[in-house]
């Protein structure tokens, strides 16, 4: 199991956000968090990510609380995507996407040739080749969000957390950034341990097909605004109605109208004939 | 992204600007000194030009280059621990502790050591004010941390008014040169020249985990960075180097505003390389700005901060004009 939480109680300020919550996510799977504005998805995923202490109960990554692990090691399981994107200072795209290797890199060490073909692998999944050198803030949001995507994806994590991992995307960049994921977490490789701290040689972050059987699989846990993503590139969603209720399970099981209506407060309609990207 | 090699060349050729301008500020000055007498007086021949070069000019060239390195470092550190480019080694409140204290020690007739002591003093009060007011375990945001140094800079510029206000006329003029920056009083160098090597010695093996950073806390903890940690570590040293800078030469302007970015021009902003190269390049320039200040009206001597601040001005408006239009 990649990530557990139990009895987990979020809080901000007086709002709770979640009581008592248990979540268990096992490599190659995907976990959609949805919930209205405001309701705590952002808080309880930073949360997740031991940006933050909650309130009660226990995380555990790959069998360690956050404690245990330390900051460097968590730093090399689980990998977190908020929602900022400030950088007051010039870099390039590729000096931003290499900071995501910074868990792997020791405290003198500069980034290798490794490193490098790493960031870059991880710029062209996301579209962004050939951008290595351009200035971040020259960026649109939309190439901002990839870039931030793509710094996560060179840090290779176990675990990705990932908060609104759409926001400011095309339709075309929201489908391919799911279905990036949605690779990521199907290689239900077995799992090859890795040496702590050390690097394993790969041909590419998402990889080639020949590295596939390398990389240990993933676990994936995003916060979605379209519940109609959640059903088709998610196997679990986790539904907070912002009064500290919650309801978590596969995506067939807990993704029907009545739920989502009361999720949102506004009535939904279930159809087949909408307008669907494909 | 500079390489190793990159850096280690760029860093080569900024040891090589410093000889260069501490050559320059032994050899220029009222009694000119030929450079093979330079270092002849320096390798410790009995010349005439000796007493001037290694007794007179010496000790002020390297305070002055201490004070540069001190200052464009701690410059480049409060505007990482701000995200702030417009953050300087005074913006919090530092100098302004540093001038009560000295304009206190000028008041009560102290001189020299007196003068420094109470000048550290207070910039030790400011520096300890502001962190405890701010919250000090850390977690403090960038805003809250720069407002409360503002404010602490603030009251701490009335107390120096009340006390240029109540000053004796024959003292003000002393008190003028202090708060505009003068290296002409400086003469013990060993401790300034150590806290830099210091300050630089315990920043350095951080450089990396600056970097992240300067692009935002939670990201940073999200990578592995101990964000309190460091954040209470960068303002120490950063305050220690200021204080060190202001209790040797007084308020100097600019150096530590204008050199990080200019630097930052030249090399990016990758924390490994950009900490050691503005000490250098904040040292030089503090001791060509000082050799100009001592002879371009000599015998007069002019404080080096109106030069600082001559020169840091008009570079900084059209670096700000060129980064707007980019």
């Amino acid at each position: 199991m990649i990530l557990q939480a139990r009895a987990l109680t979020v809080s901000i300020g007086p709002h709770r956000v979640c009581a008592g919550l248990d979540l268990d996510l096992a490599a190659g799977e995907r976990l959609a968090i949805l919930g209205r504005n405001g309701v705590g998805k952002s808080t309880l995923l930073a949360t997740l990510a031991g940006l933050r202490a909650p309130d009660a109960g226990e995380i555990r990554l790959d069998g360690r609380t956050y404690a245990e692990l330390g900051i460097k090691t968590a730093a090399r399981l689980r990998g977190w995507l908020g929602q900022e994107r400030g950088d007051p200072f010039a870099s390039t795209v590729l000096e931003t996407v290499l900071t995501g290797r910074h868990p792997h890199l020791d405290r003198w060490a500069w980034e290798s040739s490794i490193d490098k073909d790493i960031a870059r692998a991880a710029l062209q999944s996301l579209g962004l080749a050939g951008m290595e050198e351009r200035a971040i803030q020259t960026l649109s949001g939309g190439e901002r969000q990839r870039a931030a995507i793509a710094t996560l994806l060179a840090q290779q994590p176990r675990l990705y957390l990932l908060d609104e991992p759409l926001a400011h995307l095309d339709l075309n960049h929201q489908i391919a950034t799911l279905e990036l994921f949605a690779q990521e977490t199907r290689r239900a490789a077995p799992s090859v341990s890795r040496p702590p701290g050390g690097r394993t040689p790969q041909s590419g972050v998402l990889g080639g097909e020949s590295s596939c059987a390398r990389r240990e699989s993933v676990a994936v846990a995003m916060v979605l605004h379209d519940p109609n993503f959640a059903l088709r590139f998610c196997d679990r969603a986790l539904l907070l109605f912002g009064d500290g209720c919650h309801v978590e399970g596969p995506v067939a099981a807990v993704l029907d109208v009545d739920s989502l209506s009361r999720l949102y407060g506004h009535p939904l309609r279930r159809v087949e004939n909408v307008f669907i990207p494909e | 992204m500079p390489t190793r090699r990159r850096a280690l060349l760029v860093l080569a050729l900024l040891v090589l600007l410093s000889m260069a301008s501490l050559a320059v500020a032994l050899a220029v000055g009222s009694v000119p000194v030929a450079l093979g007498e330079v270092l002849g007086a320096l390798a410790g021949a009995d010349t005439p030009a000796r007493q001037i070069v290694v007794d007179l000019r010496l000790p002020r060239a390297l305070a002055g280059f201490a004070c540069g390195g001190l200052l464009a470092l701690a410059g480049a550190l409060m505007q990482v621990l701000l995200r702030n480019p417009l953050a300087d080694p005074y913006v919090l409140g530092i100098s302004g502790g540093a001038g009560v204290g000295a304009l206190g020690a000028m008041l009560l007739g102290l001189a020299g050591i007196g003068i420094a002591g109470f000048s550290f003093v207070g910039a030790l009060a400011a520096m300890l004010l502001v962190f405890g007011l701010a919250h000090g375990d850390g977690s403090w945001t960038q805003t809250r941390l720069l407002l409360t140094g503002v404010v602490v800079a603030a009251g701490c510029g009335a107390v120096v008014a009340l006390i240029l206000t109540l000053a004796p006329e024959q003292k003000i003029h002393g008190m003028l040169f202090w708060l505009m920056g003068d290296l002409s009083q400086a003469t013990t160098v060993a401790p300034t020249l150590a806290v830099l090597a210091l300050a630089l010695a315990v920043a350095l093996p951080f450089a990396r985990e600056l970097n992240l950073l300067a692009r935002g806390a939670e990201q940073a903890l999200a990578l592995g960075v101990s964000v309190p940690t460091l954040r209470r570590l960068v303002y120490f040293v950063a305050a220690l180097a200021t204080a060190a800078a202001v209790t040797t030469a007084g308020s100097i302007g600019f150096i530590g505003l204008i050199v990080p970015h200019l630097v930052r021009l030249a090399i990016g902003n990758d924390q490994r390389l950009l900490l050691p190269a503005v000490v250098l390049a904040g040292g030089s320039l503090l001791v060509l700005a000082d050799t100009l200040a001592r002879t371009i009206v000599a015998p007069l001597q002019l404080p080096v901060g109106v030069l600082t601040a001559l020169i840091g001005v008009p570079v900084f408006l059209y670096l700000l004009s060129r980064s707007a239009k980019a």
